[in-house]
């Protein structure tokens, strides 16, 4: 299980996560929404260890997130963390390695997920030479590469046309199927509501709505997601305004 | 630490920077380098025996012009059996331009001549061997010589003892001395070694470390490894990935050395590897300190080569950082290169220096060899080497691991002294931004005015006389308006691509324009009147263009290109460059400072005192009236009149001269009537017209204009220097 307690972390006096707490676990889809610079990809960093947060922790099982539970988890990026210089095979060798996996295994496990994704015929093209979709697949694919127990996406969707948005969705179905912890961004409520079994939206750092989809949904007289994050988030900045 | 991600990533990093294919093709290059430069005398050799001579192929024909029996006789006694020569006589030189000589024919003339005992001359179609010049060169010497010798009654072995250069011999009494020669070129070459690999490594590692941070993988990575370990192991990978690629070179070398003492086995009967073992021990114990050093020096720079560029946020400027450490080195290469020799003493001084790490490398191994460091030296520099690796390491990787996810580029040390909103920290950002573009400009349009007027000038000074057949003062004139008028218009250009606010239009009077003029004319009249009285109070009055020898010989032609060159020219064209170009480029600052600027850079590019205050006055006058009317018709005509004084006043003489001036002694006396009758409308100027806004100052906080304007004020400096004595 995933744990988040009263997280806070400042960019020079400007407070992009402002004390909060989630919990994510096994056999689940958590979905962050939040607008533009809302703060989700600072929370994913801090869990990440990528920086370190002002205060408050980050629990995996109970215990801080070290370089071995780091190995553990698979990480998705929002911007491109490819190579581009390098081609496919190389990158997924390189992440690969890593994070602990031998060449043989890393060659295994991606011609299993690039048929999956069916660009099997890109592996050994520039990473600069693929679109941005294909490159979207890739990094999912590297993200997965090492059959991490905690998954986290930084917005999975973007760029993807919508048969390949069908199958990820199906690969991510899977991997909670099989137990996996998984922890997503986004702000296509479209996906996140079939996706995602608790929710919480996060606006300017703050948390302003947290729980199951269903309670979330029953709250607001079943309205649509979309309807329900306009109305809250547009609330919120009515009231900062005013 | 984990010392197995470490271990992989440098494998990883190692195998790809070693199985590409440039690497490969660099590799079969280097091998074929190498056998080629080991095997050089037996491939000489080889092509000796089989008489392949690639020098001279053709047979060559030397007509010998020799009526007084100079040199003919040793000539065909020397040289006329040979197959590569053809020796001829003739009696006369039939050549000249219509009738050149016929390929691989040379004409050579020899005379005697009284003061210089022969004389000679070679006349060939294109220029000749360098190897056949020498022999005709070494002939003709000996056939002087001995000419001069029996003229003078001395013997040819008095001559050449006169000849003999002082023969001082050498003697260096110290241990290690010997074979100083080559240990100083053995020296010489590892440095230059140690710093082909630091480039190599250094631009690796920037470029490495660069590629992972701009495509932002270093977030995944950073995921896996600490930034501690991601930075040791890029650094590891890169040293030994350069370090493969010597020992490849050295098993190239090894390989070129073997085949060719096979040959030297074969024909001399040497054993295998003599040439290994002949390796002087002094050299070789050199070779293996210099490797130490090497490996430690190259860790350490490479650490701080990765720190610098993860302050970077670009392929392009981790570059450049590249280039300031490889110019540090470069400079304490040439610090070593010349302060140890065999022929200075090392002073106390030396000793500390090469205790710094990093610069022992280039000091200690350098000192070794020339015997000029003791065993305790090198081992204390090298254990402050060693011991220096934590300590660096540790400061590089606190660094490395803030700045490589750091994605801004600004300086945000930076005290700012007023809290600002972000609205008005945007706008400072975007009117710093145009200052900068506006300084930079202008900077660079300055540099390249002085650039092509000194390029120009050379060219032009190479080329126009052997097309325009004329007398040097009027080339100097031709050369003159040439100069400027491209320089002028290509840097006017420029600038006036750069701005892209359209001007607006006004329509003026003709009286208006009519008052302007005159009023200008009286102004002009009025500071040249002004000046000329200080000038010649404080010493300034001397004529310049007498200085610069720029005067018009006395032919018709000559004067019109003077009148040309002197009044035309300028008047068009620097009133383009400063009235139009710059004034519209800085106006808006405000119209008082495009006025001052412009007068200050017009007052600036006349490089000296005596035109420069002038230009400086006259520059604001033009700039008002060029501001006003929105045009720079009216200055163009005001340039013009106050040239064609200047000039009129070194062509006309005598009479015309005297008619002239009282000609423009009344004009003046009208113009400063209409500047008095005109004098109370200029009250009435717009508050606004003289508001300088104080962001202009950022302009001159550009690093390109602040260079542009040292380079000005210096030359100015040297003009003025140089008119003065």
């Amino acid at each position: 299980m995933l744990k988040v307690e009263n997280l806070t972390k400042t960019f020079d006096k400007n407070v992009a996560v402002n004390n909060i707490s989630f919990n994510a676990s096994k056999g689940k889809i958590f979905g962050l929404l939040g607008r533009n610079g809302a703060g989700k990809s600072t929370i994913f960093r801090c869990i990440l260890n990528i920086i370190k947060q002002d205060s408050g922790k980050v629990l995996y099982n109970d215990k801080i997130i070290d370089e071995k539970i780091l190995d553990k988890i698979g990480y998705l990026p929002e911007e491109g963390s490819l190579i581009s210089s390098y081609t496919v095979l190389e990158q997924c060798i390189y992440y690969g390695m890593l994070k602990n996996m031998d060449e043989e295994s890393i060659k295994k496990r991606l011609f299993e997920l690039t048929s999956k994704f069916d660009i099997i015929e890109y592996m050994n093209m520039k990473q600069k030479d693929l679109s941005k979709g294909n490159r979207q697949k890739i990094q999912f694919i590297v993200s997965i590469l090492h059959d991490p127990e905690l998954l986290i996406l930084d917005e999975p969707f973007s760029g993807l046309d919508p048969i390949s948005v069908e199958q990820l969705k199906q690969v991510l179905l899977e991997l909670k199927e099989s137990g996996k912890i998984i922890v997503f961004s986004s702000h296509r409520m479209d996906h996140v509501e079939e996706l995602c079994d608790e929710i919480a939206i996060l606006e300017k750092g703050k948390m302003i709505e947290k729980g199951s989809l269903k309670d979330i949904k029953k709250k607001y007289n079943n309205q649509t997601l979309n309807q329900i994050f306009i109305s809250v988030v547009g609330d919120i900045e009515k009231s900062i305004q005013s | 630490m984990n010392f197995k991600k470490i271990r992989e990533i440098i494998k990883f990093d190692v195998q790809k920077s070693i199985q590409n294919k440039w690497f490969v093709i660099l590799n079969i290059l280097m091998f074929v380098a190498i056998l080629f430069a080991t095997n050089w005398n037996n491939i000489s050799n080889y092509l000796n025996e089989h008489n392949v001579d690639f020098m001279t192929e053709e047979e060559i024909t030397i007509q010998i012009l020799d009526n007084e029996n100079l040199v003919y006789d040793k000539f065909n006694e020397k040289y006329g059996e040979s197959s590569n020569f053809n020796i001829e006589r003739v009696d006369t030189n039939t050549y000249s331009k219509e009738n050149v000589p016929a390929d691989n024919v040379i004409l050579l003339e020899v005379k005697s001549s009284p003061e210089d005992i022969i004389t000679a001359k070679i006349v060939s179609k294109e220029g000749i061997d360098n190897d056949i010049y020498n022999l005709i060169y070494d002939e003709l010497s000996e056939v002087r010589a001995n000419l001069f010798a029996t003229n003078n009654g001395i013997s040819i072995d008095e001559l050449n003892i006169l000849n003999e250069e002082v023969q001082i011999e050498r003697e260096l009494l110290g241990v290690d001395a010997e074979n100083s020669e080559t240990k100083e070129i053995i020296k010489t070459i590892s440095i230059v070694v140690v710093y082909m690999v630091l480039i190599i490594i250094l631009s690796r590692i920037a470029n490495e470390i660069a590629q992972e941070k701009v495509s932002k993988s270093i977030e995944y990575v950073l995921t896996s490894v600490t930034a501690g370990e991601y930075l040791i192991s890029k650094v590891l990978s890169v040293t030994i990935a350069t370090l493969i690629q010597v020992l490849y070179t050295f098993v190239y070398y090894i390989i070129g050395n073997s085949i060719n003492s096979l040959f030297v086995m074969q024909s001399t009967g040497a054993s295998f590897g003599s040439s290994f073992i002949n390796i002087d021990t002094s050299i070789a114990s050199y070779i293996l300190v210099m490797a130490a050093y090497l490996i430690f020096t190259v860790f350490l720079t490479a650490l701080i080569q990765a720190t610098l560029t993860s302050k970077t946020t670009s392929v392009a400027e981790a570059g450049n950082t590249t280039m300031i450490l490889l110019f540090l080195i470069v400079i304490l290469y040439l610090v070593s290169l010349s302060a140890i020799s065999p022929y200075i003493t090392v002073t106390p001084l030396m000793y500390i220096i090469s205790c710094i790490p990093i610069v022992s490398t280039f000091f200690v191994p350098a000192m070794m060899i020339i015997g000029q460091a003791t065993t305790l030296q090198i081992i204390i520099s090298f254990i402050v080497l060693i011991m220096s690796v934590p300590f660096i390491f540790k400061f590089c990787s606190k660094r490395f691991k803030n700045g490589i996810l750091d994605y801004t580029s600004s300086n945000k040390k930076k005290k700012v002294k007023k809290e600002l909103t972000l609205k008005e920290k945007q706008e400072k950002d975007l009117k710093a931004s145009i200052a900068k573009k506006i300084g930079f400009t202008i900077g660079i349009a300055l540099i390249l005015l002085v650039f092509l007027q000194t390029i120009l000038a050379y060219i032009f000074g190479i080329i126009l006389p052997k097309f325009i057949n004329t007398d040097i003062n009027t080339l100097n004139i031709i050369l003159n308006g040439l100069v400027s008028c491209v320089s002028l218009g290509i840097v006017t250009l420029y600038i006036y691509s750069n701005i892209k606010d359209k001007e607006e239009v006004k329509t003026i009077s003709g009286k208006k324009t009519f008052e302007i003029t005159f009023v200008g004319i009286a102004l002009i009249a009025i500071v040249q009147v002004a000046l000329s009285w200080i000038y010649s109070k404080i010493g300034l009055n001397y004529d310049i263009f007498n200085e610069l020898s720029v005067v018009p010989s006395n032919t018709l032609i000559s004067n019109i290109l003077y009148l040309i060159a002197i009044v035309v020219i300028p008047a068009i064209f620097e009133e383009l460059l400063f009235r139009k170009a710059i004034i519209n480029y800085s106006k808006k600052y405000g119209k008082a400072f495009a006025v001052i600027f412009s007068a200050i850079l017009f007052g600036l590019f006349h490089m000296n005192l005596n035109q420069g205050i002038f230009a400086f006055l006259i520059g604001i006058i033009f700039g008002i009236i060029a501001i006003q009317t929105s045009s720079i018709k009216l200055t163009v005509l005001l340039h013009f009149l106050n040239n064609l004084y200047a000039a009129l006043q070194v062509i006309l003489s005598g009479f015309a001269l005297e008619m002239f001036n009282n000609i423009i002694l009344a004009v003046i006396i009208f113009a400063i009537i209409i500047l008095i009758k005109t004098l109370p409308k200029v009250r009435n100027i717009k508050r606004e017209d003289l508001k300088i806004d104080k962001d202009c100052l950022l302009i001159f906080k550009n690093y390109t204009f602040i260079i542009s304007m040292i380079l000005l004020i210096v030359m100015f400096i040297v003009t003025e220097n140089f008119l003065r004595v």
